[in-house]
């Protein structure tokens, strides 16, 4: 057999490995895990102003995604948009990437719920683009051309690494999807009366037409256009709320304290969370996860040199941070004004369960038109983040699969085109059948555990291959395995698995967020392999992080010719 | 200059470049960590409200390190322009 015939097949075996333990999870979830949903998702009156907005959203994307396929002729331009996105654009979109469902329905709800810990998430997704500047940004532009995996297989032995990689995106994509699907589904349930199933085909219906025609620059323009929208409507919210307390936070605070059972313990840590080992596992899956996200990555090619990729990554962690600002707001006035509405509680519990307290809370200081607009933004949102998803799981079989290893990097350029479309529509449909099994479980903590994938998966081969000379092709794999599988049991026998999912009575570990584990336990597997490492492509691997030093910093692509594979 | 000097000073201002970049993030690190002391009894002292009757010093230090972060890559784009 030959090499390349074994390489593509141990990839092949990676990535479905990754998604048969998901789909085993999901299988599990389904059988156990009724009930997880918090209150009852009662079919809604039919809202005109809802359907109108959503419906303008549609229609205009969909035209863009036409005009989109006209200016998308080539796989680069499939992938980055050719590289012809501003950094002020690229930026945008990236925030209108990162800032998820999770981030908007889920951190208001667990704010609702918990008070200050919610905002536990808010930092830690705010922290990871600090480092993104700082460490990886300059060094992943100069290196890369279309993925992540590109840049470590420009040092690294290239076949062996892409699988690495690919198995890596695919997992940290497919995780992230069902997060996205299942608010998408809740959120249209809520809205339109439509089945859950019906929703969910709907998402993945549009984003295949969206990113199949329009690529990378039609999911670029969807992703700007939701981010603007996102950002207008939590500051219209915030507005409003802080209007109701008369442009008083400490009223709306005092407003919060009065009406939630918990009283003055919402305002301080404690409430959802007592231990702080518990809380920095969360703040570092969700920080060094953000470094390993391939979808975010990705987008660090689409504009066209480095100062536009700084630029990108500091509006968007500018536009981020602004959102999150409005969101400790929208999160406190939704304990403000909602508990005073008691029509919105079935049983005790908010209708819709505590992801939708953000539309609720639309609902309240707007009426039926800001509901309308925010459930809109909502879906518009999901299909953003989804649209940006599948892109990144369509280059990574098509460029990084199909034309790196098994094409040996020398594609037929019409063939890599029609298998970057086809696998586009492949994964609309699993993201579709994953919508639907995972429906039952909080979507917050399903959009954490893709981030802890990527902090000790990813993350680590990135960093240690673009930072230490010493890193060989071993040592990465051994450290990117490793790293997955740490991960992944961990978090079946942590509590959000092994006791909700499950259903036994204790955990058998205490944590959902293991990264603080084992992104240290990948980092140090492959700094020993490394070390240990004496074969001769060891060798090549050390004398290519040297000879690829100068073009890491300054971009040149002399050294790229002297790189060994 | 010749070509050996020329790629000796170029690995020196990327050995200056890493250095800044590692003094950034461990300063950033440093700063991301008082989260975690927040649920510690260092950081109890947080817990009562500052310059207002609610808002407490834990909701301060939270929005106040979203500004600088902001701040933080602010500098380092201008110190590295």
């Amino acid at each position: 057999m030959s090499h390349s015939a074994t390489t593509a097949r141990s990839a092949a075996t990676t990535v479905f490995a990754a998604v048969a333990l998901l789909a085993a999870l999901a299988t599990s979830s389904l059988a156990t895990a009724a009930g997880a949903v918090e209150g009852a998702v009662e079919q809604q009156p039919v809202n005109t102003t809802a359907i109108v907005m959503f419906m303008i959203f549609v229609v205009s994307t969909l035209g863009i995604s036409y005009w989109s396929s006209k200016q998308t002729r080539s796989s680069s331009d499939f992938y980055t948009a050719g590289g012809n996105i501003s950094g002020v654009q690229n930026g945008t979109a990236i925030a209108g990437d990162f800032m998820s469902a999770a981030s908007f329905l889920g951190i208001s709800g667990l704010m609702f719920a918990y008070g200050f810990d919610g905002l536990i998430f808010a930092i830690g997704a705010m922290a990871g683009w600090p480092m993104l500047l700082f460490l990886l940004a300059k060094r992943i532009r100069n290196m890369g051309s279309y993925t992540f995996t590109d840049v470590v297989s420009l040092r690294l032995q290239r076949d062996k690494i892409r699988v690495v990689g690919i198995g890596g995106t695919i997992t940290v994509v497919v995780m992230y999807l069902i997060a996205q699907m299942v608010g998408a589904g809740k959120l249209i349930q809520l809205l339109f009366g439509l089945p859950y199933e019906t929703a969910v085909i709907t998402v993945g219906v549009l984003v295949i037409a969206y990113v199949t025609f329009g690529g990378m620059l039609a999911t670029t323009w969807v992703q700007i256009i939701k981010a603007v929208l996102l950002l207008s409507g939590a500051t219209i919210i915030a507005f409003l709320v802080l209007l109701e307390a008369g442009f008083s936070f400490d009223a709306v605070l005092a407003g919060a304290v009065a009406n939630h059972p918990r009283g003055e313990a919402i305002l301080n840590p404690g409430v959802l969370y007592n231990d702080p080992i518990q809380v920095a596992t969360v703040l570092v899956s969700m920080a060094f996860g953000i470094l390993g996200l391939p979808h975010i990555l990705m987008r660090l090619f689409t504009v066209a040199n480095i100062k536009e990729a700084k630029q990108s990554v500091f509006v968007a962690s500018t536009l981020i941070g602004y959102f999150y600002l409005a969101l400790i707001i929208i999160g406190f006035g939704t304990i403000y004004l909602l508990y005073q509405q008691p029509e919105l509680f079935v049983d005790g519990k908010i209708i819709g369960g505590g992801n939708m307290v953000a539309i609720h809370l639309a609902n309240a200081v707007g009426g039926d038109l800001l509901m309308g607009f925010m459930s809109a933004v909502a879906f518009a949102t999901i299909l953003a983040v989804v649209a940006g998803l599948t892109v990144s799981g369509a280059a990574a079989i098509s460029h990084d699969l199909y034309a790196g290893i098994i094409c040996k990097g020398e594609p037929d350029a019409a063939t890599e085109l029609r298998i970057t479309r086809i696998t586009t529509v492949a994964i609309g449909i699993i993201a579709i059948a994953l919508g639907i099994l995972f429906q039952k479980e909080n979507v917050a903590f399903l959009a954490a555990m893709p981030m802890v994938v990527a902090a000790s998966v990813n993350f680590p081969v990135l960093f240690m291959a673009l930072f230490w000379a010493g890193t060989t092709t071993r040592g990465a794999i051994w450290g990117a395995v490793i790293g997955l599988i740490a991960s992944v049991v961990l978090i079946v026998i942590g509590p959000q698995v092994w006791v909700s999912v499950l259903g036994n009575e204790q955990a058998l570990f205490p944590y959902n967020y293991p990264a603080l584990f084992t992104m240290p336990i990948a980092f140090a597997v492959t700094y020993l392999v490394s070390k240990a490492d004496r074969s001769e492509r060891a060798a090549i691997d050390r004398q290519n992080y040297h000879d690829l030093l100068i073009r890491s910093e300054y971009g040149t692509d002399q050294a790229l010719e002297v790189a060994k594979h | 200059m010749d070509q050996q000097q020329q790629e000796h000073q170029q690995r020196r201002d990327i050995a200056a470049n890493v250095r800044q970049r590692f003094i950034f993030t461990g300063v950033f690190l440093l700063f991301y960590s008082t989260v975690v002391a927040l649920y510690t009894d260092a950081g109890s002292w947080l817990s009562r409200p500052y310059f207002s009757d609610h808002i407490s010093g834990a909701l301060w230090l939270i929005a106040g390190l979203i500004v600088l972060f902001v701040a933080m890559e602010k500098l380092f784009l201008h110190l590295r322009k």
